[in-house]
C-alpha cells in the first residue's frame, strides 16, 4: 500500500490549475493501481486539493470560472475512479444521494457516494440541485434504505426541509451531510433528519451504527411557528429591489451603476434575506452572524469596502421594519458584528 | 351505581329513644349523610369507626361504628389505612372503588368512597378505541406514502409483527411464478418463495376467506403458515435452535390467515402467529389493519408496473453519456421542464459512423412533456439512419425532414447538425447545417464570442425545406456551443429574457474551460435568472478543441 506523497498531491493540484482532466485522472488512477484504497484517494488527495481550490477562490486568486473548471475536473476524476472499482462482496442496502435543490456543489456528495459504494452500499446519485418532486419519484422507484442529502451552505436549509419532508412522506430516514447543516450538523435533526455526517467516511459509519429501517412521517400536525421565514422568502425579491433602490439614493457613486451592477447588488441582498430566513427556520441567529462574517471576508479580498455591506444591511433593516420583527432582531446581531470589526 | 339507591333515613347503629331535643341535629346530620351518593366513613384519631352512611353500608359492607376501620372487608381500603395513604383506587367485589381521606378537627377523618365502575369502563373503552384508531392511523400514514412495493411490503409485515403478533407474514401473488412471502421473525424481515400448494396460506389465497386456527401444535402450524414463519419450515436447510417465538405453555399456537382483498380480488394473505388466541375485538382490529395493508400494497403494485414502463421509456429518451471523440473535448447540460417525468422535447446526440465520422446534433421539438419526448426519439432514429450514408450535411437534413414528415405530420423540430474532424495539429474542423435552429456561439480561447450565422428551415413541417451548410475551424482551446431556446428565452420575475446577451456574457467568462463545466455554469446561470419561475426544456452541447498543453483524448473507434 502506497501513501499519497507530496509529489502526487502537487501533480494533482497542477492538473486542476490547468483544468487538465487527463492529467488529473492519471494521478488518481496511478495511486489506485499502486494499491491505495479509493477512500484514501478521495479524502487524502481530492478533498485537500479541493480545499485548496476553495481557498484560491476565497482569497480572490482564482475567479469563479477557474474554480468551477477545477472542481469539474475533480468531479470527472471521481467518476473515472468509480468505473475502475471492483464491486464489493458485502451487500448492504440501497442509498439515494441527492444535493438539496439549489445546491450546485455536487463533488462532496459524489465522493461520499463512492465511499459508501466501496463499503458495499448500492448508491444512486441524483446529481446537483435535485428538485424535491424529482427526489420523491426516485424514492418510489428505488425504495432505498436511506436518503443522503448534501447541503454545503445553510441558506438552502428551507429547501432541505422540503426534501426531508418528501423523504419522510415515503417513510425513508434521511442522513444529512455537509457543512450547510451547521457545525456538527446541529440543524439537521431539527429539520427531521435521522442523522448527520460531515463526509463520506462519517456517512458510512453513521449508516452502519443502528440505522432505522423506517422513519415514517411524524404523527399529528407540524409544530407551529410564526411563519416569518416563509413570508421573508416570499418577499425576497421585493425587499432586495427596495433595498438597492434605497442604497442608490444614499450613495452618490451608485447613481452611475449600470443595470448589470444593480442586478448583482439585488442578488447580494437577496442572499442576505436567504440566510435570514434560514436562521429563522432553525431559530439560531448564529447561522446569520457566521454568514455576515464570512461575507465580509470574501468582499474584502475582492476590494468591496465593508461599509457597502453594512449600508446594504442597514437599508434592509429599515425596510423590514415592524413587519418582520424576528428578522430585524437577527439582522441587528449581524450588523453589530460588521460594525465592530 | 350510587344514584340508583335511595337515601336511607335510619340512624346507623344507634338505639332509638334518646332525648329527641338532643338528637334533633344529629338525626338531621345523619339524614344529610345518608342522602349523599358517596360512601362516607367517619374515623376517630384511634382509627375507630364513628359513623357510616347508607352508601357506605352498601359499598363497604359490614363496617360498624365502634369497630376498628381496619376490620373492613375491602382490601384496598385496609391497605391504604395500613400504609397511612390519603387515598386509594382499586377493585372490590367486581366494582371499582375510589376513596380519599378528608381531615376533620380533633384528629378525626372522613373517608369518602365512590363507585366508579361504569365511568372507568367507559374510559377504558374510549382509551381502547383511541389506541385502535391510533394504530390504524399509523398503519395508513406509514404506508400511504410508500409506493415502492418491496419497501411497502417489508414495512407492512414489520408493523403487523410489532403490534399484533409474535410473528407475521405477508404473502403476495406475483404476475409470474409462485407467490412470495415477506416474513418478520425476531425483528428481521426476509423474503421467501411460497407458500407451496396445500398449505393453509395457499388455501386462503385461493378462497379469499379468513381462517382462524386456535391451539394448534407445531406440525399443524407448519402446514398452515408460509415458509420461514415457524422455526422448522424456514428455507435454507439449517433450522435455528431458537425456541418457537409464539409457543404457549402447552406448546400450541394460534394461527390467523387473513385475506388481503381489494375491489373483491384477493391479492395476498396476512398470516399472524401468536401464543394466545385472538378475541373478537382483536379480530376486528386485524381485519381493519388488513384492509389498509391491502390498499397500500395494491397501490404500490400498480405503481411498480407503471414505474418500470416509465423507466424504460426514460432510459430510451434521455441523452446517452457523451462518448470520447479524438481531439475533441465534449460537455453538455440537459434539463426537462417537467421535473416529474424527467424527459422533454430537447435533445442532443453524438454518434459515430464509418461513412460520416463523428456527428453531433442538438434540437428542440415543438411542445413539451412525454409526447414531445417520444418525437425526439423519432428525430434521433432518423439521425442514426442518415449517419449510415455518405451524404453532405444539408442532404442529411433533407432526408431527416422527409422521414419526420412520414412519421408524424402534426409535430416538427428545429435541429442543428454538425460533423467533427480533428486536423492533427490540435485544431478541429466543424461543419454545420441548420434545420431552423438558433445560431451556435463560438467561444475563442481568449474570450471572444462569435455567432455562427446560417439559414435553414425547420424539419418535419414542409416537404421542400432548404438547408445551408457552413464550416469553421476551432483552434486549440476554442469551443462551439449549441443551445435551445429554453436557455435564451428564460424569463426572470420582471419578465426579462436571459437572451443571447446573457449567454454571450456568461460564456466569455469560461473561455478555455472544459465544456462540461461551461455547460453546467450556463445551466446554473439560467436557473438563477429564472428564480422561482418555471423553466422550459433546456439543452446545451459544447465541443472544444483540446486546449494547448493538454494530452489529447484516447483514440476513438
Amino acid at each position: 500500500m502506497t501513501a499519497i506523497d507530496a509529489t502526487a498531491a502537487d501533480a494533482y493540484l497542477d492538473a486542476l490549475t490547468h483544468a487538465d482532466e487527463t492529467a488529473a485522472v492519471a494521478v488518481a488512477v496511478g495511486l489506485l493501481d499502486a494499491g491505495v484504497p479509493v477512500a484514501a484517494i478521495l479524502t487524502g488527495l481530492i478533498a485537500p486539493a479541493q480545499r485548496q481550490v476553495g481557498e484560491h477562490w476565497a482569497t480572490g486568486r482564482w475567479n469563479v470560472a477557474r474554480e468551477h473548471a477545477a472542481t469539474h475536473v475533480s468531479d470527472r476524476v471521481v467518476a473515472a475512479l468509480a468505473l475502475r472499482l471492483p464491486r464489493p462482496d458485502r451487500r448492504r442496502g440501497r442509498v439515494v444521494l441527492a444535493c438539496v435543490s439549489g445546491e450546485w456543489h455536487e463533488l462532496a456528495a459524489r465522493m461520499a457516494g463512492e465511499v459508501l459504494r466501496a463499503e458495499g452500499w448500492t448508491v444512486a446519485f441524483l446529481g446537483a440541485s435535485t428538485p424535491a418532486a424529482h427526489l420523491a419519484n426516485y424514492l418510489h422507484d428505488l425504495g432505498p434504505d436511506a436518503v443522503g442529502l448534501s447541503c454545503s451552505l445553510p441558506d438552502l436549509l428551507p429547501a432541505a426541509q422540503t426534501m426531508i419532508d418528501a423523504a419522510r412522506q415515503a417513510s425513508v430516514p434521511v442522513l444529512a451531510g455537509g457543512a450547510g447543516f451547521g457545525p456538527d450538523g446541529r440543524w439537521a435533526l431539527a429539520l427531521g433528519a435521522t442523522g448527520w455526517a460531515a463526509d463520506g467516511p462519517g456517512a458510512a459509519a453513521r449508516l452502519a451504527a443502528g440505522w432505522p429501517a423506517f422513519a415514517p412521517p411524524p404523527l399529528g400536525p407540524p409544530p407551529r411557528d410564526d411563519g416569518e421565514h416563509v413570508r421573508l422568502a416570499e418577499e425576497r425579491d421585493r425587499l432586495a429591489a427596495g433595498t438597492v433602490e434605497a442604497l442608490v439614493e444614499g450613495l452618490p457613486a451608485a447613481k452611475e451603476y449600470d443595470e448589470r451592477r444593480l442586478a448583482c447588488a439585488r442578488d447580494d441582498i437577496g442572499r442576505v434575506t436567504d440566510f435570514l430566513a434560514a436562521a429563522l427556520l432553525v431559530d439560531d441567529p448564529e447561522l446569520f452572524t457566521a454568514f455576515t462574517a464570512w461575507q465580509a471576508r470574501v468582499m474584502a479580498v475582492r476590494g468591496v469596502p465593508r461599509p457597502v455591506l453594512t449600508a446594504g444591511c442597514e437599508a434592509l433593516a429599515e425596510l423590514l421594519g415592524a413587519d418582520f420583527p424576528r428578522s430585524g432582531r437577527v439582522l441587528a446581531q449581524g450588523l453589530a458584528l460588521l460594525r465592530e470589526r | 351505581m350510587t344514584d340508583a339507591r335511595s337515601p336511607d333515613p335510619r340512624p346507623s347503629g344507634q338505639g332509638p329513644g334518646r332525648a329527641a331535643a338532643a338528637e334533633g341535629p344529629r338525626l338531621l346530620d345523619q339524614a344529610l349523610l345518608d342522602a349523599l351518593g358517596e360512601a362516607v366513613v367517619l374515623v376517630d384519631a384511634a382509627g375507630t369507626v364513628r359513623r357510616v352512611n347508607a352508601s357506605a353500608r352498601e359499598l363497604l359492607g359490614d363496617l360498624r361504628p365502634g369497630r376498628p376501620a381496619s376490620d373492613s372487608a375491602v382490601a384496598v381500603f385496609r391497605q391504604a389505612l395500613g400504609e397511612g395513604r390519603p387515598d386509594f383506587d382499586g377493585d372490590h367485589g367486581g366494582r371499582r372503588l375510589v376513596g380519599r381521606r378528608a381531615a376533620l378537627p380533633g384528629g378525626h377523618a372522613a373517608w369518602v368512597v365512590r363507585d366508579v365502575t361504569v365511568e372507568r369502563g367507559r374510559e377504558d373503552a374510549l382509551l381502547e378505541e383511541r389506541r385502535r384508531a391510533r394504530f390504524l392511523a399509523r398503519t395508513s400514514r406509514t404506508l400511504s406514502g410508500v409506493l415502492h412495493l418491496r419497501r411497502a411490503w417489508t414495512l407492512a409485515v414489520r408493523l403487523t409483527a410489532d403490534e399484533l403478533a409474535d410473528g407475521a407474514g405477508i404473502t403476495l401473488r406475483r404476475e409470474h411464478g409462485p407467490p412470495e412471502t415477506a416474513v418478520c421473525r425476531h425483528g428481521e424481515v426476509r423474503f421467501e418463495i411460497g407458500p407451496p400448494r396445500g398449505t393453509g396460506a395457499a388455501r386462503v389465497l385461493d378462497s379469499g376467506r379468513l381462517e382462524r386456527h386456535d391451539a394448534v401444535g407445531a406440525v399443524m402450524a407448519r402446514r398452515l403458515c408460509p415458509p420461514g414463519m415457524t422455526s422448522d419450515n424456514a428455507s435454507g436447510g439449517a433450522c435455528d435452535d431458537a425456541a418457537e417465538p409464539a409457543a404457549s405453555a402447552d406448546g400450541t399456537v394460534t394461527v390467523l390467515l387473513v385475506p388481503l382483498t381489494v375491489h373483491g380480488t384477493c391479492l395476498g394473505v396476512l398470516t399472524l402467529l401468536r401464543a394466545r388466541p385472538y378475541d373478537d375485538r382483536e379480530l376486528d382490529l386485524i381485519r381493519d389493519h388488513a384492509d389498509r395493508v391491502a390498499l397500500a400494497l395494491d397501490a404500490a403494485r400498480l405503481h411498480q408496473g407503471r414505474a418500470a414502463a416509465a423507466a424504460t421509456l426514460r432510459a430510451e429518451l434521455l441523452p446517452a453519456p457523451l462518448p470520447e471523440v479524438p481531439g475533441v473535448r465534449l460537455g453538455a447540460a440537459y434539463r426537462a421542464a417537467a421535473e416529474g417525468s424527467m424527459i422533454g422535447g430537447d435533445f442532443y446526440q453524438v454518434l459515430y459512423s464509418p461513412h460520416q465520422g463523428w456527428l453531433f446534433a442538438l434540437g428542440d421539438v415543438c411542445g413539451k412533456g412525454v409526447g414531445a419526448a417520444v418525437y425526439t426519439g423519432q428525430v434521433r432514429q432518423a439521425l442514426r439512419t442518415v449517419a449510415d450514408f455518405d451524404l453532405p450535411l444539408t442532404e442529411c437534413l433533407d432526408v431527416v425532414n422527409r422521414m419526420l414528415l412520414i412519421a408524424d405530420d402534426s409535430r416538427f423540430a428545429t435541429l442543428m447538425l454538425g460533423r467533427l474532424s480533428a486536423l492533427g495539429d490540435g485544431a478541429v474542423r466543424v461543419e454545420l447545417a441548420s434545420g431552423g435552429h438558433l445560431p451556435p456561439l463560438l467561444l475563442r480561447r481568449h474570450g471572444q464570442v462569435e455567432e455562427v450565422e446560417m439559414s435553414g428551415s425547420i424539419v418535419g413541417a414542409l416537404p421542400d425545406a432548404e438547408f445551408e451548410q457552413v464550416a469553421r475551424t476551432l483552434d486549440p482551446g476554442d469551443a462551439l456551443y449549441l443551445y435551445t431556446d429554453g436557455v435564451t428565452e428564460a424569463r426572470d420575475a420582471a419578465r426579462r429574457m436571459y437572451g443571447t446577451e446573457g449567454l454571450r456574457r456568461d460564456l466569455a467568462a469560461y473561455a478555455g474551460a472544459p465544456p462540461g463545466a461551461t455547460a453546467e455554469h450556463l445551466d446554473r446561470m439560467v436557473m438563477r435568472h429564472l428564480g422561482p419561475n418555471e423553466h422550459d426544456d433546456i439543452a446545451i452541447l459544447g465541443v472544444q478543441a483540446w486546449p494547448p498543453g493538454h494530452r489529447l483524448g484516447e483514440d476513438g473507434p
